[in-house]
């Protein structure tokens, strides 16, 4: 008497070998009450095939299913930015706080200068409005940063 | 060259410098499931080859980002007991270096202005990813624009100055 496991392998093979879909297999499986996880069974037709797992598999995963495509649904309101380096050898940083719109246009101004303090909290639309009170315009950030996030 | 980064008092998030992702995971997911933090996502800092007695070896960091807002006096709790369980010295210091701020941040941008940049990249994800998780990834894509528009302009005017 053969097993389960056993069971599942020949109908597997059967499938395979007509050139059934993996799909198409997994309902065979489930009607006769020898159900296997999708993963299993993917592996196990990929080694019947003699057909290598793909590089990235992430690649092939539709985009509403990506986290990153999730994301951009939600509707943000506030958001905090912090703008940091080093000038003249001193660590230096800006947070600005605001809507993303305004957070947007206080950090193309903030990437520009650095701010007169060493730390500047800083709402976006008053930075936006009045840039000279928090940011220096004679000093410029240096080119390659060694500060901790 | 200048670094953008996301930071917020709500959101809990970690740094993990030189360690693998199997330790990252351990961690986050324990924490994830004693305070309740509904998921979390791993991103791929950086990595650097280093020079051993026995040859080159690649060191990777890390960063979680937990989806269940907290109070600041929360998230501190929970960097601190990540670091003591969690024992590893670089997440010791940047959770003192967050609390001495009031506020905790992660790197958006990469280190370098290189032609091939290297932002934090999302390796790794659990549980939902709805709230705080999905506002740390839109604010980065709107600082990924920005700092890419940022990179131009410093390279059109170096080209202007040659």
């Amino acid at each position: 008497m053969s097993s389960k496991f056993d069971k599942q392998i020949k109908i597997i093979r059967e499938g395979v070998e007509k050139g059934f879909s993996a799909n198409k297999i997994q309902k065979i499986l489930k009607s006769k009450g020898l159900g296997m996880r999708r993963k299993t069974l993917l592996g196990w037709v990929r080694k019947i095939k003699g057909v290598k797992k793909k590089p990235s598999p992430s690649k092939y995963v539709p985009r509403k299913y990506k986290v990153v495509a999730k994301a951009k649904r939600v509707k943000v309101s506030r958001v905090r930015v912090a703008v940091y380096g080093i000038v003249n050898n001193e660590g230096k940083r800006i947070e600005i706080e605001g809507n993303p719109k305004a957070v947007g246009k206080a950090v193309a101004l903030a990437v520009k200068n650095p701010p007169k303090k060493k730390i500047v909290h800083a709402k976006a639309e008053k930075l936006v409005q009045k840039p000279l009170v928090y940011l220096n315009k004679e000093e410029e950030w240096d080119t390659r940063p060694e500060v901790e996030s | 060259m200048v670094l953008l980064g996301y930071s917020d008092k709500e959101t809990v998030k970690i740094d993990w410098d030189e360690c693998s992702l199997d330790f990252v995971k351990k961690y986050s997911l324990k924490a994830c499931k004693k305070f309740n933090l509904e998921g979390f996502i791993i991103l791929l800092s950086s990595q650097k080859k280093v020079n051993a007695d026995f040859g080159e070896y690649t060191v990777k960091s890390y960063h979680t980002v937990f989806n269940k807002p907290v109070s600041w006096e929360k998230n501190v709790k929970i960097m601190s007991w990540l670091s003591l369980i969690s024992n590893h010295y670089k997440l010791m210091r940047y959770t003192l270096v967050q609390i001495a701020k009031g506020s905790s941040t992660l790197r958006i941008t990469p280190k370098t202005s290189d032609s091939n940049p290297k932002y934090p990249k999302i390796v790794f994800v659990y549980g939902k990813t709805d709230k705080c998780v999905a506002r740390y990834i839109k604010t980065r894509e709107m600082l990924k624009k920005l700092f890419e528009s940022y990179v131009k302009t410093i390279k059109n005017q170096k080209n202007k100055g040659n």
